[in-house]
């Protein structure tokens, strides 16, 4: 495992280290993880790989991401099945935490039920002491791959259009009224036989590429899918659009609310404001009327904080309608 | 069904009919494409300006606005017919430059073959986020679900505690949202998705029919073949963000511009339209107001380094006729409505200096461009 100062996964690690741990664990806020490891795969078949995080986590399984979670909620739930040969595997995992504390946890189901992946027999760890000079050198690679194909575009690019101009010049009848430039009208040396292959060559790869391009993004989408129906019950608008719709009915349909959660994630509130307008929501607890969203409601229920409220409706599922006291 | 029919071809027909009588040349298809393309960012741009107008002065949508419109759609299809009916003395004839018909043939099937997956692409990506990316429904359809809801309150919609989703933005895109919103009588997720579809299929449009027009038809197809392979447009394209239609008018002010310069007998129409789609940017983006501000600049250079005298001070006046109407606008709405920019508010000019003249900060940028 490789720790990160940041919850971004550049640079140096802070920290790298081995896990037996059945789950990954970042205590610091604003940092991030990256774990790999080997997953000994016993049987061929299909397995159903359960992920769970907080704040936001990614699975990569042999070089494809099958799991991506970027809800807003305390705990963020992923599952994909994937159709595995008997054999190793290498299993990427990211963690990505925000304010708090963060963690992940993986099982892995092939028909018996869930079992946790992470600290099992299964996984072996991968040994991280050259990784760091591997990725350079990949980087490395990339940069250099990236550039050279940029500029070999670039002048096959350029030579494509020198020879569609010089081709609509010679093709171009002398009374036609033409836009192109007076230089293309007044007629310029042919292109040389190679240059015009080059290019045609060109072209017929990169169409090439981009159907490949397309093939690849539409078979990604089309697996990407959810399995429940539109408009996908797990989509977190869609998740506040539901929730809040309890408390709708008990508030005014305009001014202003005050807003008030243990949950320190700034997204939270905006759902809520999207989910809630055109009712104005502020964290300021000046309004009378403030919603309360609280992941553990009994710990609200005993803090100091409730001196300052009088619990109007608990819609038990750590939603209230609270009052301001007026001291 | 009726009402989303009119709520789309209104804006249409509008578009088109000011497209048509600044932009007098139809002898080719590209040309018809080219306006087609132009139409809907204008008839956008106009009926979204109408809607704001028309809060400004009753307060919220009623049935007058409605009449209004229909009113408007019915004028501009009268006004589409008599300007084919009518023919100029001595109409201006383009016909783009002939490319070799074999090359051509194959890059049209290929283009369209890109443009067809490419749309199921874009509807697939539309189905998978159907609020759109976080700016989408944080900003653009946040504030349009505020213009739509609050009714006579509408103005709500730029109170300080919102200064996160930045209330001080132009409200092309959300106001055409609402407008569609208001037309159906209730939201719907598939506005947003089909707005954004349509920028995009304009934007690909356009870049087509232009390049047709001022190269030639297979340099048209290359132009959106690329256009279409490249990762970020499909995807983003259909994000619901205001950047595609912001896109849409940058190249709908070059191509304009560029077709003024070869179409001297109505240059100055063209200059008009130039300026409108130049204030339209101003009025989708922030950044259309730096765009409005390079756009002057550079023109002016341009005109006054070549030609001098009545000339460029005509040319000069026909862009601004153009943009004025659509910059007063977007400065009503600044300085009436909008609350001060959360992002420029914090800066101070001893910070931006600083900042300008620290080449560590480019570097940076550099080192992360290529990386």
């Amino acid at each position: 495992m490789e720790s990160f100062a940041l919850p971004k996964l550049n640079g140096k690690p802070s920290a790298a280290f081995f896990s037996r741990s059945d789950r990954l664990i970042l205590t610091k806020p604003d940092s991030a993880l990256r774990a790999y490891g080997l997953w000994m795969v016993p049987v061929t078949g299909r397995y159903r790989l359960h992920l769970e995080c907080d704040d936001f986590g990614n699975l990569f399984l042999d070089g494809k991401e099958r799991i991506r979670l970027r809800g807003v909620n305390a705990r963020n739930t992923g599952i994909a099945e994937v159709d595995l040969r008997a054999g190793y595997h290498l299993l990427v995992l990211f963690l990505f935490n925000g304010p708090g504390q963060g963690w992940l946890t993986l099982y892995a189901d092939h028909g018996k039920g869930d079992h946790p992946l992470l600290g099992g027999e299964a996984l072996t760890p991968m040994d991280l002491s050259q990784i760091n000079t591997w990725l350079r050198v990949v980087e490395g690679l990339k940069t250099v791959g990236w550039g050279g194909m940029l500029l070999g575009s670039a002048i096959l690019i350029l030579l494509a259009f020198i020879h569609a101009g010089a081709s609509s010049a010679s093709e171009s009848l002398p009374n036609e009224p033409s836009l192109s430039s007076p230089m293309t009208s007044e007629g310029t040396k042919k292109p040389r036989g190679i240059i015009k292959k080059i290019t045609l060559s060109f072209w017929v790869v990169l169409m090439v590429l981009g159907f490949l391009f397309h093939y690849n993004l539409f078979q990604k989408l089309v697996l990407s899918f959810p399995t429940q129906s539109f408009p996908w019950p797990t989509h977190p608008l869609t998740v506040f659009e539901h929730r809040l719709q309890e408390i709708k009915p008990y508030l005014p349909p305009r001014g202003t609310v005050g807003f008030i959660s243990d949950q320190k994630d700034p997204a939270i509130l905006f759902h809520i404001q999207y989910a809630l307008s055109p009712l104005l929501v502020s964290v300021n607890t000046e309004p009378v009327l403030v919603i309360g969203l609280f992941h553990d409601p009994a710990v609200f229920r005993q803090s100091p904080l409730l001196n300052r409220f009088t619990i109007l409706r608990d819609f038990q599922n750590g939603l209230f309608l609270l009052q301001r006291r007026i001291q | 069904m009726i009402s989303l029919l009119a709520a789309y071809l209104i804006p249409w027909l509008i578009g088109s009919a000011l497209t048509g009588f600044l932009f007098p040349v139809c002898t080719s298809a590209s040309v018809l494409l080219l306006r087609s393309a132009l139409a809907l960012g204008v008839g956008f741009g106009m009926t979204s300006s109408v809607l704001f107008l028309w809060l400004l002065g009753v307060g919220e949508v009623t049935a007058g606005f409605f009449l209004l419109e229909s009113m408007l759609g019915f004028l501009s299809l009268l006004a589409l017919l008599f300007q084919k009916h009518r023919l100029p003395a001595d109409p201006p004839s383009w016909s783009p430059p002939v490319s070799n018909r074999t090359m051509e043939k194959k890059f049209r099937v290929g283009f369209f073959l890109f443009l067809l997956s490419g749309s199921a692409i874009m509807v697939l990506v539309s189905l998978l986020s159907p609020h759109g990316d976080w700016d989408a429904w944080a900003i653009w359809n946040n504030r349009a679900r505020f213009l739509f809801r609050s009714g006579p309150d509408w103005k709500a919609s730029f109170s300080p505690l919102l200064n996160w989703s930045h209330p001080d933005y132009p409200l092309l895109l959300p106001l055409s949202i609402a407008r569609i919103w208001f037309y159906l009588g209730r939201e719907s997720l598939w506005v947003p998705a089909v707005t954004a579809m349509l920028f995009s299929v304009s934007v690909t449009v356009l870049l087509v029919s232009s390049l047709s027009l001022l190269r030639n038809k297979t340099q048209g197809y290359w132009g959106g073949i690329i256009l279409l392979i490249t990762p970020s447009f499909l995807t983003h394209g259909v994000s619901q963000f205001a950047d595609l239609p912001l896109a849409f008018f940058f190249l709908a002010v070059l191509v304009v511009l560029h077709c003024s310069e070869n179409l001297q007998s109505c240059r100055s129409r063209l200059l008009i339209l130039s300026g409108l789609l130049a204030g339209f940017s101003a009025w989708t983006k922030n950044e259309g107001l730096l765009f409005v501000v390079v756009f002057l600049l550079i023109r002016s250079l341009t005109l006054f380094s070549r030609t001098k005298g009545k000339e460029s001070w005509k040319s000069m006046i026909f862009t601004l006729a153009g943009l004025l109407p659509v910059l007063a606008l977007v400065f009503a709405f600044k300085f009436y409505l909008a609350p001060p920019n959360d992002l420029l508010s914090l800066l101070r000019t001893d910070r931006v200096l600083t900042h300008l003249t620290d080449p560590g900060r480019y570097f940076l940028v550099l080192k992360y461009f290529f990386t």
